[in-house]
């Protein structure tokens, strides 16, 4: 028995353990947090590790000698490893590129999105506070279990609606420029197009059935490597 | 010997050698390949050729048959499993997200209703907030589209499936059937991704379904010269059907109907062909097994984030 394996707690009780683990995987699971923008994500690829790097290639459906399930000597196989290593070379850092970049456009298209919907909630919200605090009778009130001046509240929600609208105009000027989600589509799409040209090499299909597939390949990256600058 | 004529120094007297000599290759070391072609004779060194005019160096049996598994394994399933655990997902969001949106729609008509009969303030408060969640939950909707891409991400793996279809089961495998079927398992399948990225890039972009469809239409209409819009830039829909009757008069069956397909019309001619008599179309009705876009309308592509 691993230390993973034994009970962290040896006396449960099993309808409260069972509720609270479902509990905490349905909250991590659920859509609003496992899906949610990340603050700031790096928008250059920095390559970890060599363990690192060959996990990161099998978990994107790369092929890789240390994690291919079968039990096939890889040296039996050398235009499979010469094809491997000419990819390595030549195809996999624009993909790495690509893929990071996609990632960064797509988490700030998000990241906007978020802020814009969820502002103008807090504003609706707020206004609606405001409005609804002005018209009560002069005097204290209630909010919630907070006692105060009728006019504070509403001082309070009118200056959080001005902060919070200010903000959310702030981030949606910032989201126009530099067209996230367009670029997010285009390096997702060329990343796409890496990795399709990546399998037909693998497989020598056209267009690399022919002796010069190194070259067509590099070519080819080229391309889509200037089809990048096109789109900025 | 030529003096660079911007310094007071010849070329012997810079201190620092101005080119990186890490881009420079070893001298004339040419390139060689370990390729096997029979499966037997594994230590044979080749020359890497460069001539676009011969084919590359042909598989052996034991290498079809590695990279038949490796393509099963690394590039369908993986995909496979990628879509169909986004499809779940997907199916999942946009079930939560309309119930959420029932109930909260419910809850502001009951509290409505009970506002109107208590004249309560925290009732009229909560009756003008519920509304806001409502739309909040509306905007996600819009804008992660999660039906569509559902819809697009399933069509992927349909046409996966029936791009395995080129491979035999299992039982009926021998030493000739990577040889024998990888080409055309790996032209079909990445056919399929090709139509998905395309798919999935209208959805990334924000386009309408209706307005992607007018813009593969206008593309399809350019790259064969076709007037079947108006002057005001929309789709003439009685010359768009003249032209499917007229693709329909090609088709062998009488009573059929063609489809168009709008995802395959943005890849142009070279990925797939809409109109009968083209390349592919007639490799088709060479080859029986062969399964070109015209029956498979809706392949699609992509692991986006």
């Amino acid at each position: 028995m691993t230390a993973s394996d034994s009970p962290r707690f040896p006396f449960r009780i099993p309808f409260f353990s069972n509720f609270w683990e479902q509990l905490r995987q349905t909250y991590k699971s659920s859509f609003f947090i496992k899906r949610r923008p990340k603050w700031n994500i790096e928008k250059e690829y920095a390559r970890p590790d060599e363990d690192q790097y060959k996990q990161e290639l099998h978990w994107q459906g790369f092929i890789t000698e240390e994690y291919w399930a079968g039990d096939d000597d890889f040296n039996q196989f050398p235009l499979i490893k010469q094809d491997l290593s000419d990819l390595d070379e030549y195809l996999l850092p624009i993909f790495w590129e690509f893929n990071q970049k996609s990632k960064y456009y797509q988490n700030a298209f998000y990241k906007y999105q978020w802020i814009f919907m969820f502002g103008a909630f807090f504003t609706t919200i707020l206004a609606v506070l405001t409005g609804y605090y002005g018209g009560l009778p002069e005097g204290n009130v209630n909010f919630f279990f907070l006692v105060a001046d009728r006019d504070i509240y509403v001082n309070i929600f009118g200056f959080m609606t001005t902060i919070i609208s200010a903000v959310t105009t702030y981030y949606t000027v910032l989201s126009n420029q530099g067209e996230p989600r367009k670029r997010w589509a285009s390096y997702r799409r060329l990343a796409e197009e890496l990795r399709m040209l990546y399998f037909r090499y693998v497989s020598r299909v056209e267009p690399f059935h022919r002796a010069n597939r190194i070259d067509v390949l590099r070519r080819r990256v080229l391309e889509l490597r200037g089809q990048e600058k096109e789109n900025g | 010997m030529v003096d660079n004529p911007n310094t007071d120094m010849d070329a012997t007297e810079y201190p620092n050698n101005p080119v990186d000599d890490e881009l420079i290759p070893e001298p004339l070391e040419i390139p060689v390949d370990e390729t096997t072609t029979d499966g037997t004779d594994r230590t044979v060194q080749q020359k890497r050729a460069r001539n676009a005019n011969i084919p590359a160096a042909p598989l052996d049996r034991k290498t079809a048959d590695l990279l038949l598994r490796m393509y099963l394994s690394r590039r369908i399933n993986y995909q496979t499993e990628f879509y169909q655990s986004r499809v779940r997902e997907f199916d999942d969001n946009s079930d939560l997200m309309f119930r959420l949106g029932a109930l909260v729609m419910s809850l502001s008509s009951l509290f409505a209703a009970l506002s109107l009969q208590a004249d309560s303030a925290v009732l009229r408060l909560i009756t003008a907030i519920l509304p806001a969640v409502a739309a909040l939950i509306a905007s996600f909707r819009q804008l992660y589209q999660w039906e569509r891409q559902a819809g697009i991400y399933r069509d992927t793996v349909l046409g996966l499936a029936e791009a395995q279809l080129t491979v035999p089961d299992k039982d009926l495998w021998n030493e000739s059937t990577g040889l024998d079927v990888y080409t055309e398992l790996v032209n079909q399948a990445e056919r399929v991704f090709q139509n998905e990225v395309s798919q999935w890039g209208q959805v990334a972009i924000g386009k309408p379904e209706e307005e992607a469809k007018q813009d593969a239409m206008r593309l399809f209409a350019e790259e064969y010269n076709l007037d079947i819009f108006n002057p005001d830039g929309t789709l003439d829909e009685s010359k768009l059907g003249q032209l499917q009757h007229i693709l329909g008069a090609g088709v062998g069956t009488p009573d059929s109907t063609i489809e168009i397909d709008y995802p395959a019309l943005t890849q142009g001619t070279g990925a797939t062909t809409l109109l009968p008599g083209d390349d592919e179309l007639d490799d088709f009705s060479a080859d029986a097994t062969a399964s070109p876009d015209i029956t498979d309308p809706n392949d699609p592509t992509s692991p986006a984030g």
